[in-house]
């Protein structure tokens, strides 16, 4: 009972030396963001002591008493700076990557929204499209290229670059409609000229489409070409684009939904598969031209498809397919997003997580969207008026609409 | 190039992919069985530990020799998991073994505190002093003593190797910091208040220390935020010991 007495008669002075536990805490947690933030009345100093002069409530950023730091140095101050500014580096550098890639995302959108106003394939794309395709491809390159140091060697996979995948996307669908071929790995990266260059030979296509965007730019506007030299000035000790397997697989999982949207849109406007276009690039765009038809959407039968005399061909381009009456060598959307389809299931991916598991399953969507568009061509094409479009917002109603 | 006519999938795509994914799901599976050896010694590691809770300080010295073993045991796991997960990007499979690098680090640092862990330069110095037998508590391991003893780079940024992160060396320590927090009580029950007078003033720094960073919201984020209740912790036990004038004036 002595320890008692004690302890009540202490505990006054203990109260005002020694606060309890949550009080001193709260001072000292808002000491430690330098503002004169209130605590439970009187305020702390970290150790425990009541500050001289507290100026009221929220006084904001008040002269100190004694010029001394907020945080007392203690001897792991200086260990905890150097964390800081190796953290404060890591979060600068990834929000710069964010950014990018956020801006790339965008512009790969674009990209996407103006090839799916095509509507043929495997043939030179309208003029208009492809100075859209060049310029958008290198206001990409000249985001990429800022931070493209900050993600070589070790900290090629520290940062999701979801940019990229959306990227891979949109490359691949022009690929696709300029030459029905599905984009290797290496050539998605050569289309921004982020190849590497020790291997020759195979850079063909990284010089045609960098000559292609040359030539867009000075034909578009002459900014964005000086801006690019510039930036091409800077770039002697060329730094490699390293496309990661799970960024280009995740653009080719998005492509299953491009291809599918454009195949609805060629079937519902074309009323086959395997639309080819009339060369179209020497021949002026015709704005408006007929009811229905867009710009650039015009799809002419095989019959009438040349392909000859065009001036965008460079040499070592695939040819669009030349008619020559043998159906079977012909390869249609269905054929195409069936044996993409295919491919992607040989792959061992299946017990990857979650978002994975998803993208499968959309991309077996899409694979029966566009089997199911098929079907309809064969059994009931030629019963639809030429320019009949169905609906395709709901798959379940265009079929009743059909029965 | 002209097999645009034939096919729309040049086969090597696939193939390429093919056995980059079967490759992958190897590398992944022997980084399981590496990272659940190690999980067996930090289990073991750890559960040692748990005793300091109820080792009167006479004893404890004998413990830490028990535990240094163990962390031994620790530190042969990490080299076999570095030197293999060395073949491959770090970032890319560093999820697999992270979490257990936190609990090396702190099994490591918690020993270290307590005394153990002694480097060739603190032995060294102790020798000097003649007092082999006591221990001296209080000592934090540095991220780069961490490194030393691990055999592992630390906070690489020019070469893609296995490395211990500045992130794993903090989470780590704040698991120390929570396992100390329960010494600060438990200790005052094996009747030695210096111990906890000494943990009250480290975790205090180390509070200090962690304010200074600029956190996102991030794992160090949110474990940091869980931090404030054992710095309470602490000084709860502090504030009953000074009420009853039970803390040695020094």
């Amino acid at each position: 009972m002595e320890g008692q007495d004690i302890s009540s008669k202490e505990s006054k002075l203990a109260q005002a030396v020694h606060p309890t536990g949550s009080d001193s805490h709260m001072g000292s947690h808002h000491g430690g963001h330098g503002g004169g933030a209130p605590g439970g009345g009187i305020k702390r100093d970290r150790s425990g002591h009541p500050k001289k002069s507290s100026g009221g409530l929220f006084s904001g950023p008040k002269p100190k008493p004694k010029p001394k730091p907020e945080l007392p140095r203690t001897p792991y101050t200086s260990m905890f700076e150097e964390f800081r500014d190796e953290i404060d580096q890591h979060h600068d550098r990834r929000e710069k990557i964010v950014k990018a890639s956020r801006d790339v995302t965008g512009l790969s959108k674009k990209i996407i929204f103006s090839l799916l106003r095509h509507r043929a394939l495997s043939s030179p794309l309208p003029p208009s499209i492809e100075s859209e395709f060049a310029s958008r491809i290198s206001e990409i390159k000249s985001l990429i290229l800022p931070i493209l140091p900050e993600i070589q060697g070790v900290n090629r996979y520290r940062y999701q670059i979801r940019g990229l995948e959306e990227y891979v996307e949109a490359v691949s669908l022009y690929h696709y409609l300029r030459y029905q071929t599905l984009i290797t790995p290496r050539q998605a990266v050569e289309v921004l000229g982020l190849g590497s260059s020790s291997e020759q030979g195979e850079n063909e296509y990284e010089r045609e489409m960098q000559a292609k965007i040359e030539h867009m730019k000075t034909d578009e506007k002459g900014e964005v070409g000086s801006e690019m030299e510039g930036v091409k000035g800077t770039e002697e000790t060329k730094l490699e684009l390293e496309l990661t397997d799970e960024e280009y697989l995740g653009g080719i999982f998005d492509l299953f939904g491009e291809m599918m949207r454009f195949a609805t849109n060629v079937a519902g406007l074309c009323g086959t598969l395997a639309p080819q276009k009339k060369a179209t690039a020497t021949v002026p765009p015709q704005p408006g031209g007929e009811k229905g038809k867009k710009e650039t959407g015009e799809c002419v039968n095989q019959d009438e498809d040349d392909g000859a005399g065009n001036k965008m061909d460079i040499d070592g381009e695939p040819e669009a397919p030349k008619k020559d009456g043998n159906m079977e060598e012909e390869r249609t959307i269905l054929i195409d997003i069936q044996e993409l389809g295919s491919c992607i299931e040989t792959l061992p991916i299946s017990k990857g997580g979650k978002t994975m598991k998803f993208k499968v399953e959309t991309m077996r969507n899409s694979v029966k969207k566009v089997e199911k568009l098929g079907y309809g061509l064969v059994v009931r094409g030629t019963e639809r008026p030429a320019g009949w479009m169905p609906d395709l917002t709901d798959d379940r109603g265009t079929e009743m609409a059909e029965a | 190039m002209d097999i645009a006519s034939t096919s729309m999938i040049d086969p090597r795509i696939f193939e390429s992919l093919k056995a980059k994914a079967e490759e992958e799901t190897k590398v992944s599976e022997e980084l399981g069985v590496k990272a659940k050896a190690l999980d067996r010694d930090i289990s073991f590691a750890q559960g040692l530990l748990t005793r300091i809770h109820s080792t009167p300080k006479a004893k404890l010295p004998a413990l830490l020799v028990q535990v240094e073993d163990a962390i031994k045991a620790e530190i042969a796991s990490v080299q076999e998991l570095a030197v293999f997960a060395s073949q491959y990007p770090y970032y890319k499979y560093n999820h697999r073994w992270t979490r257990n690098m936190q609990n090396v680090v702190s099994t490591m640092i918690l020993c270290g505190w307590l005394g153990g862990m002694k480097t060739t330069a603190t032995a060294a110095a102790e020798a000097a002093g003649g007092r082999q037998e006591e221990l001296h508590i209080g000592r934090l391991m540095t991220i780069e003593e961490v490194g030393e003893v691990l055999n592992v780079p630390v906070n690489v940024k020019d070469r893609d190797t296995f490395h211990l992160t500045i992130e794993e060396y903090l989470i780590g320590l704040m698991d120390t910091i929570e396992e100390l927090s329960r010494l600060a009580m438990n200790s005052v029950t094996l009747g030695d208040m210096d111990v906890s007078v000494k943990i009250s003033a480290f975790v205090k720094d180390i509070y200090a220390g962690f304010q200074l960073l600029n956190l996102k919201n991030d794992i160090v984020r949110r474990k940091f935020d869980g931090m404030k209740y054992h710095v309470k912790k602490v000084e709860d036990v502090i504030y009953d010991l000074s009420l009853r004038n039970l803390i040695s004036k020094e």
